[in-house]
């Protein structure tokens, strides 16, 4: 199976040849996972409880990542923001996976003036940058995470339904899905059944890349102040916030957050390739 | 006639200029055996597709038991009694089982579509017993199995269905040569209990022999010789067939004169 996967410029020469990159990237993603879900228990202080005494505080025992310009304790709010900045990007892979999955399945099976249709349309979709898509959806919608969320999932479908479109093609090629036809099953079910877990890994192995992506683009909405609303513990809002901090020599409220976006979004990386590497070995 | 349970009456289909089927009629009685010979590119698979109904004939028409079978129509009813006609064994059981299902989940998601309320613990158990699987083999998955246990699978999900006729697109082609014995002795035995309708479809005159009782010979698309089995490898009429018997190798077989007379036809 010759599945190509969207990766973008800088991050396809990331290798993953190496196994322990791999291990390190899996352990990464498990730790932020773990980090998102278990944030709540986890906290020492309230993210949004103002210490203005305490303000640009460095690290100490008490603060163990130092406090931001607004007296937050930033360990906190990392944790916190790991939900909110892994939780949006979730939502933007099930809902662009599900559509695109539908969308690219259609085209695939049905062919024809359907095909044109959907795949034209994709194809518009394509040429809008998700970012600006975005932008534009947030300034009709307004602020909360819905909008941002909903707009680039739509600026994600045509990575997944071409993605999908492709497999469908070669999928229903093979003669075990004419076998399913002179069986006498309708094309829904040999589709769902039995092309869909077929062509299933592939496509969860782009979502996952996809996923990388969507954390970058979402924390870039919420630096330019679009998405998350104020108050919500948020990776990019972080790096918002802490700008100013930078320029008074006080850069780690900012900085680490930075570095936590551009670690998930790496790890993610890896491992989508990684499995879609295993992935395309498996199938004959 | 009603005694005929398939019959092809002047079937035509082109991909562009080239004419794959190209007047092509034959019957097949109840119970009986037909095989369609043909070297690469003579219009058998097409021939084959066509009756199955995953090509549709441009002219002519297939009749099921004197009942035309018409296009692919809508419905889940006409549908499951299409399926019930005509079923069909492909070359490669690898490839036309699905990687992912095990033999017991592919023969029973084909009995709760046709007969959901069937008894399907047994039904199972007899349609591995009837292809000579142990319920052993049950669990496995295509890719477990040896070549000739994946062609049983794939008969018997044929056979779940209880077709009328059973078309066999060079069923035993990617076998090696024993199990291709077993396969065809369990087809001939299939068909002594069942009286299910055979359609050959073959590059091999081997296996005609073994397994058909009349048989057309294929070329470019056309019907060059017809007739009982026996007699037209005894005596074949056709400079076609003639080739195709001095093709099989055998002690004294000059490949380059064969190649000169196919040169020549």
């Amino acid at each position: 199976m010759t599945a190509v996967l969207t990766r973008r410029p800088g991050l396809s020469k990331l290798r993953t040849g190496r196994s322990p990159l791999h291990l390190i990237c899996l352990g990464l993603v498990a730790l932020v996972t773990a980090a998102a879900l278990l944030a709540p228990w986890l906290v020492p202080y309230d993210p949004n409880a103002v210490d203005l005494a305490n303000a640009l505080a460095a690290p100490s025992p008490e603060h163990l990542l130092g406090v931001d310009a607004a007296g937050r304790d930033t360990f906190s709010r990392l944790l916190l923001g790991a939900r909110t900045s892994l939780l949006g990007p979730l939502g933007v892979v099930v809902f662009s996976t599900v559509a695109g999955v539908a969308v690219g399945m259609a085209a695939g099976w049905r062919g024809g003036w359907l095909d044109s249709v959907l795949s034209r349309s994709t194809e518009l979709v394509f040429a809008f940058p998700g970012m600006l898509l975005a932008i534009l959806i947030i300034s009709i919608h307004g602020e909360g995470l819905l909008a941002p969320v909903v707009a680039l999932s739509i600026a994600y479908l045509p990575y997944v339904s071409r993605l999908t479109r492709s497999l469908v093609l070669a999928e229903r090629e093979r003669p075990y899905v004419s076998a399913y036809q002179v069986q006498g099953h309708s094309a829904l079910q040999i589709c769902l059944r039995h092309v869909l877990p077929n062509i299933a890994p592939v496509v969860l192995a782009q979502s996952t890349i996809n996923f990388g992506y969507a954390l970058m683009d979402l924390a870039g909405l919420s630096f330019l102040g679009l998405g998350v609303p104020a108050l919500t513990p948020d990776w990019g809002r972080m790096v918002f916030d802490g700008q100013a901090a930078i320029q008074h020599g006080y850069p780690l409220s900012a900085i680490l957050p930075c570095v936590f976006i551009v670690l998930t979004v790496v790890a993610f990386n890896v491992v989508g390739e990684r499995w879609a590497d295993r992935v395309a070995r498996r199938t004959p | 006639m009603p005694d005929n349970v398939l019959e092809a009456v002047g079937l035509h289909r082109a991909y562009g200029s080239v004419r794959a089927v190209d007047d092509v009629s034959f019957t097949l009685p109840e119970g009986g055996s037909l095989g369609i010979v043909g070297e690469s590119g003579s219009g058998k698979t097409t021939t084959a597709r066509i009756i199955v109904g995953l090509e549709q004939a441009d002219a002519g028409d297939v009749l099921v038991r004197g009942q035309a079978r018409g296009a692919r129509r809508r419905g889940r009813a006409a549908r499951l009694a299409r399926a019930r006609e005509v079923q069909m064994v492909f070359q490669d059981p690898l490839l036309s089982l699905d990687p992912r299902a095990s033999v017991e989940q592919v023969l029973r998601e084909t009995l709760s579509l046709h007969f959901p309320d069937a008894d399907h613990d047994r039904r199972v158990r007899e349609l591995l017993d009837q292809v000579g699987l142990g319920t052993r083999a049950a669990d496995a998955r295509p890719r477990q199995l040896s070549g000739g246990q994946r062609q049983r699978v794939a008969i018997a999900r044929a056979l779940a269905v209880e077709p009328a006729v059973l078309v066999l697109d060079e069923a035993v082609a990617a076998l090696d040569v024993s199990v291709q014995a077993q396969i065809l002795n369990l087809l001939a035995d299939i068909r002594e209990e069942t009286r299910i309708g055979y359609l050959f479809i073959t590059h091999d005159l081997g296996v005609v022999r073994c397994v058909t009782d009349d048989v057309i010979v294929m070329r470019r698309g056309r019907v060059v010789e017809a007739g009982p089995t026996a007699e037209v490898l005894a005596a074949p009429r056709h400079p076609y067939t003639r080739l195709l018997l001095e093709s099989v190798p055998r002690p004294g077989w000059d490949p380059e004169a064969i190649a000169a007379a196919r040169r020549a036809l």
